[in-house]
């Protein structure tokens, strides 16, 4: 064996799971270790290495797509390749992917350092029928390009004299210019571009053309993403949903809702009764806990199926293409199309739209899509429309509440411009570009285990906020404020609740809502839109009939709305759906708007809202009566 | 944006996926794929469900009836 006669730097580098590091266990064998990475706490697996003549230093970097670094792995690679001590970097190719693979490459080769190409994966493409010539390979770049087995180790003799005649000649990519020394962060996007071209170039002459072959996604998004025939399909799936959502819920949340009003409120008397409770105790516990939490419960069957619905929306690939449905609506009206992802989460729920906004890349488009989050309808205030829809609307409980669902992208859009045309005039709308998946069928056992995820997850979360809530509710409930009535010992409408509530209620009359129930139970909303429902029920559980009579929630409330909109309860009923819909954000949504925003910003806008859902609550009541 | 890079970007704005954008401009898949995801990089492109990033699982940042939130 030849005594070596110098020593030399090489850096490994290459895309994740391409085989580097197996490679790198190849060549270094036992002679390897871990080090920092300067001024950082990754490690890189350095070992060293006979090439021919030369006793070389490898250094497997982290697998990375590309030197714009998202991460610390990938910036200590970014590093490492832009350091001046390294002599040569090793690229390994994948052949099952080779312009990604091209992509790092021709960024090693600007960076200014030496390169030999290792080709991997050569068999997987050989039997995807993909796989480039190495030869003409090596020809269209200008550098070594050695054909390398991972798994067995072969050639890896031929990457040791490639290597060793490079650290000796530096071959340099052919068609990349090394970048200079002063270059600009700002020519980056252009260098990119001047890559791309040139990958497209080598692949051209290294690569065989692949037949265009029309897929079963093609042909879907020619229909789904279609200009006209895209937003009537989506329509459909949403209307087909709650449908759906209506139609086989109703009958489950019925029975759930039996089961708490019989069995267990009989039950949960009865153990009261046996160990002779106070009355105050009785009253918490069956008009507070077990209506409020009730409430939750005989929702499980609506959620399940909600959860079903967009779990399968989402996974298949189709509310990405909503995305790009709406993103041309928006922005043939002027405001901006990538505002449509966040906005599309928060009909799941608010609080989490708002963070999402920061894929937004300026601080004012992320304003005004953050103050028109709060008016698309999260999963929360389903709950109320569903109650009230089937109280007035039986018949029709899954279109009413599909409508509900388009009064909210109606106020979105409507706010949208009014703020644009206001107080965010200088906001540049710009389009939504997305990388939309292919369409895929959702995997039954994931959807189900998903299922059953969110459903525990929404007991927990909902029942929890529900029995704080009931047990604040509860003692405002219990402190009397006229009638000279003992603590704990009040009639609801002799307390803070009652009083405050009926205070309140006389400003629903344009909507034909004044009652103190709902007025108490709106209020209640204000903390969590899941409390709304409970609120009411625990509000009209506390009440005593006088007659013995035990009548539904729903019944209670019609026969409230019947005398508050003197004969009108449907158009009523459409006008509190209308204003639970818009009225005002949920505690979460303010603090975390606020948060974002500032809270001038956040009352603003909170007060904008309120104002024009108030509006159009009361012209839905006031023209409704009227036809 | 010029070349093959912005020819696949117009792909993706007329709501194409990159491997249909691939299929469109006769490039390969993994090309367009890379466009793509360099563009991410650049902040040019928004990935399907980037949105919903910040729902972690068993974040709590989301109400409990979230569909979206994991």
């Amino acid at each position: 064996m030849t005594a070596p006669t110098r020593t030399a730097s090489v850096l490994l580098v290459g895309n994740p799971n391409v085989g580097k590091s197996t490679l790198f266990n190849h060549l270094t064998g036992a002679r390897q270790r871990v080090v920092n990475a300067p001024g950082t706490t990754i490690g890189l697996a350095e070992g060293t290495w006979r090439a021919g003549a030369v006793d070389v230093t490898l250094i497997d970097l982290p697998g990375t797509y590309s030197l714009i670094a998202r991460s610390p792995d990938e910036q200590v690679a970014a590093d490492a390749i832009a350091a001046e001590e390294h002599d040569l970097a090793v690229v390994v190719l994948d052949a099952t992917a080779l312009s990604r693979s091209l992509y790092i490459l021709g960024q090693v080769a600007r960076a200014g350092r030496p390169v030999v190409a290792a080709l991997t994966m050569t068999d997987l493409a050989a039997a995807r029928g993909l796989c480039p010539d190495a030869e003409a390979l090596a020809e269209a770049l200008g550098v070594p390009v050695v054909e390398l087995n991972g798994r067995t180790g072969a050639g890896a003799a031929t990457l040791s004299g490639a290597v060793e005649e490079a650290l000796r000649t530096c071959p340099r990519v052919d068609g990349i210019v090394p970048r200079p020394p002063d270059h600009q962060l700002g020519d980056e996007l252009a260098h990119a571009q001047q890559l791309f071209d040139w990958i497209e170039s080598v692949a051209d002459r290294t690569l065989a053309a692949e037949e265009p072959r029309e897929t079963l996604s093609d042909r879907l998004d020619r229909v789904l993403l279609n200009p006209w025939a895209g937003v009537p399909a989506f329509l459909a799936v949403v209307w087909t949903v709650f449908q759906l959502t209506t139609s086989v819920a109703a009958p489950l949340m019925d029975a759930a809702a039996a089961l708490v009003d019989g069995p267990v409120t009989g039950g949960v008397t009865a153990v009261l009764g046996s160990v002779g409770a106070p009355a105050w105790l009785e009253s918490f516990a069956i008009g507070g806990l077990v209506a409020g939490v009730g409430a939750v419960v005989s929702f499980i069957p609506l959620m399940a199926i909600m959860f079903a619905c967009v779990t399968v929306l989402e996974s298949s690939g189709y509310l990405a293409r909503v995305a790009i449905v709406a993103d041309r609506a928006m922005r043939a009206i002027g405001l901006d199309g990538r505002a449509m992802l966040p906005l599309i989460v928060g009909f799941g729920c608010n609080v989490p739209a708002l963070s999402a906004t920061a894929v937004l890349p300026h601080a004012r488009q992320r304003l005004l899509t953050g103050l028109m989050v709060p008016l698309t309808s999260c999963t929360a205030r389903l709950t109320v429309y569903l109650l009230l829809a089937q109280t007035f609307f039986p018949a029709h409980a899954g279109t009413v509440v599909f409508a509900m669902y388009l009064v909210s992208i109606a106020l979105v859009v409507l706010f949208g411009l009014l703020a644009r045309r206001t107080a965010l005039r200088d906001v540049r709308p710009e389009p939504l570009v997305i990388a939309l998946p292919d369409y895929q069928l959702p995997h039954l056992r994931t959807l189900a285990l998903g299922v059953w995820a969110r459903v525990v997850s929404f007991v927990r979360k909902a029942g929890t906020v529900i029995m704080i809530a009931v047990a604040l509710l509860w003692v405002l409930q219990a402190i009397p404020v006229r009638g000279g009535h003992d603590l704990a010992d009040v009639p609801v409408e002799d307390s803070v609740y009652g009083v405050t509530a009926s205070a309140l209620a006389p400003t629903l009359a344009p909507m034909g809502l004044d009652d103190w129930h709902i007025a108490a139970s709106l209020v209640s909303g204000v903390a969590a839109k899941e409390v709304t429902v409970g609120a009411l029920a625990q509000s009209y559980a506390l009440e005593d009939p006088g007659d013995g009579s035990t009548a539904t929630l729903a019944a209670q409330v019609r026969a409230t709305v019947e005398q508050t909109s003197g004969g009108s309860p449907g158009a009523a009923g459409l006008a509190f759906m209308v204003f639970v819909l818009g009225y005002l954000p949920c505690m979460a949504t303010l603090a975390e708007q606020r948060r974002l925003y500032g809270w001038r910003w956040t009352a603003g806008a909170a007060g904008a809202q309120l104002a024009l859902t108030y509006a159009l609550a009361t012209l839905v009541f006031q023209v409704g009566r009227l036809l | 944006m010029s070349g093959v890079f912005g020819a696949v970007m117009e792909r993706l704005a007329a709501g194409e996926s990159p491997r249909a954008a691939a299929r469109t401009l006769g490039i390969p898949a993994d090309l367009a794929e890379t466009v793509a995801a360099e563009a991410e990089r650049f902040g040019l492109v928004i990935r399907a469900g980037a949105a919903c990033g910040t729902c972690t699982p068993g974040a709590a940042s989301a109400c409990a009836g979230c569909p979206f939130a994991r």
